[in-house]
């Protein structure tokens, strides 16, 4: 096979081998929501609370930090309030 | 003395054992200890520190020689080869190497390498995520640029070509129950592999590639564009970018030259 063959048939596999991902990916995007007041010192996920990243949370069950659940478990955990946007 | 020289000559007691006596001269005895062992006190607790953490940093390397042979290697380690930087997990590089040197371990290079793999996954895990590119935009390219394509590899991905099993040796070393795992009795210690590290969003993947996939990884992470692919592996090549993209091993792609 010549190499113009070759590359056309490398890029019809790239091409469906992404769209598949991306379709998978899709598929398996759980619906997610932002949790506070329920996380330990050290384990929250992104910034907030007067500093700039994830794992900065001082203390156990800041009201200002947060970790993303799946969506509807926030509700349920004693202490956890739901942080909209 | 100025706040500077007596800082660094007290580092220097602590990571230099011949320099303890010099640094006791700046401190005086109280009680029951003397200077020295005043000044000994700093050296033990950096260097306990640091032996914990080498331990939790190599923790297979570690099982395969023995808590004691691992304690005076990595002492001599840490005096060698002390922090430069204030972050912890930047500290261990260069760990293998040292063991490689120690005329103990000359017949047991394979125990280096999988120091190395260790190495290794502790890099992929602290190199930061980054996105994909969209692959389905190589339709819209030309054909020049479809031919001068080069594609990247994630950032943290780690590329090793082992004479031994490190793979198989690190699995055999891990209580989860994987599924290509054998018992070390199992393993037979002159198998060479190549195996791919790489993180993708909070997951370390660690796979051992057959010679194929391997020599593919090995031509992209060389820059080799779409034209070279195609002359190396000929009508393999779609396929071997089926397996790559469908495994998250390939994250983006260029038309422009390296640098």
């Amino acid at each position: 096979m010549q190499n113009k063959q070759i590359i056309t048939a490398a890029l019809m596999a790239i091409g469906l081998s992404a769209a598949l991902s991306v379709a998978t990916a899709e598929d398996k995007k759980p619906e997610t929501e932002k949790c506070a007041g329920i996380v330990k010192a050290g384990m929250n996920d992104c910034g907030a609370n007067g500093h700039a990243c994830a794992g900065k949370a001082a203390k156990d069950s800041d009201p200002g930090e947060w970790i993303t659940l799946p969506k509807g478990t926030c509700e349920k955990i004693a202490g956890g309030t739901v942080v909209k946007g | 003395m100025p706040l500077l020289e007596l800082q660094q000559r007290l580092i220097s007691a602590i990571f230099q054992r011949d320099q303890l006596a010099a640094a006791a001269n700046l401190v005086k005895t109280q009680g029951r200890l003397n200077s020295e062992q005043r000044v000994g006190i700093y050296r033990n607790s950096a260097h306990g520190i640091l032996l914990d953490y080498l331990e939790s940093l190599y923790p297979v390397s570690l099982e395969l020689v023995g808590t004691e042979f691992f304690g005076r290697a990595a002492h001599n380690f840490i005096d060698q080869a002390p922090p430069t930087s204030p972050f912890l997990a930047e500290y261990g590089v260069g760990f293998a190497e040292h063991l490689a040197q120690l005329p103990a371990l000359q017949e047991l290079m394979w125990i280096v390498e999988v120091t190395q793999l260790e190495w290794a996954r502790h890099a992929a895990w602290h190199t930061v995520n980054q996105a994909s590119s969209d692959f389905t935009q190589l339709e819209t390219l030309s054909a020049q640029e479809q031919a001068e394509l080069r594609f990247q590899l994630p950032h943290s991905a780690q590329l090793l070509s082992s004479t031994a099993p490190i793979h198989s040796i690190w699995l055999a070393h891990q209580t989860e129950p994987y599924a290509d795992k054998l018992s070390f009795e199992e393993i037979d210690l002159q198998t060479a592999e190549q195996v791919l590290i790489f993180r993708e969003h909070r997951h370390l993947h660690q796979i051992s590639l057959n010679h194929d996939d391997a020599a593919f990884l090995k031509a992209v992470q060389n820059q080799a564009t779409m034209n070279e692919l195609a002359e190396q592996f000929a009508e393999q090549l779609p396929w071997l970018f089926s397996i790559a993209l469908q495994n998250a091993w390939l994250t983006g792609f260029t038309t422009t030259q390296p640098v």
